[in-house]
């Protein structure tokens, strides 16, 4: 898994790349903690993710509900495999994803 | 098909064993990519297969042994006749049904989700069934799926 991060004015872009599972979740979170304190927008770019475990998705929803008193969070570019995964738990529903 | 399928390793069965650490995912990862296309499964069955095997797998390496050590031992089986396809996970770690985990509220707000649960909720929306069996000090769970024909 890459990441890469950008901030701009109180909004911090993240664009991750490969697998997010067990292994790399962990990676992914420590990251955001890392760069989300006083932002006011997270938008994470998904586009190059070829897979999401539960692990993963622990990590997007732990972050969506630090986001949710901060100015949200919007995950972008699922590609059709990861975002069964969102559906077939829901998470589709409850998030924005553009 | 029938050509395919006879080539699979040791008539229709072969079995793994992996240290009980989230590293090892990577060779259960391998084996069961090899497995699938050894039957030429779809790849979206291939997939569904994966995250199945990774979620129990996570749960072994993750909880079933808190003093460290251990191994899990992963099977896989089909059945020409009926055309399932069985995943067996046997491990000696502390006695663990998940299927007796609570299911996640999926339609609960984000922030009143529990973080368990996740994991064999997927497993079980991915697989036709999942059943659990305490066999002495082990801890075996069979996942099973009908393949399409």
């Amino acid at each position: 898994m890459k990441i890469s991060m950008q901030k701009n004015n109180g909004k911090l872009q993240v664009a991750v790349e490969g697998s997010v599972d067990t292994i790399t979740a962990p990676e992914l979170s420590a990251a955001l903690k890392g760069a989300w304190r006083d932002i006011t927008a997270l938008d994470i770019d998904f586009a190059a993710v070829d897979y999401v475990s539960s692990a993963g998705l622990r990590v997007v929803m732990e972050a969506d509900k630090y986001m949710t008193q901060r100015g949200g969070m919007i995950i972008r570019n699922l590609n059709s495999d990861v975002k069964e995964v969102f559906e077939m738990t829901g998470f589709d529903e409850l998030l924005t994803i553009e | 098909m029938s050509d395919n399928i006879r080539r699979f390793k040791y008539n229709g069965e072969d079995t793994l064993s992996l240290p009980a650490r989230p590293e090892a995912f990577d060779t259960l990862r391998t084996w069961l990519e090899n497995i699938a296309e050894e039957l030429q499964l779809p790849t979206k069955t291939g997939r569904h297969l994966l995250i199945a095997a990774d979620e129990i797998f996570t749960n072994i390496s993750n909880y079933g042994y808190p003093a460290g050590g251990g191994s899990a031992n992963v099977a896989v089986a089909f059945n020409m006749n009926d055309r399932v396809l069985t995943i067996t996970f046997t491990d000696t770690g502390v006695a663990y049904n998940p299927l007796e985990a609570g299911e996640p509220d999926i339609n609960a707000p984000l922030e009143d989700r529990q973080i368990g649960g996740l994991g064999i909720f997927m497993v079980r929306k991915l697989m036709d069934e999942v059943k659990y069996q305490r066999d002495g000090d082990r801890n075996v769970l069979i996942l099973s799926k009908k393949l399409d024909a």
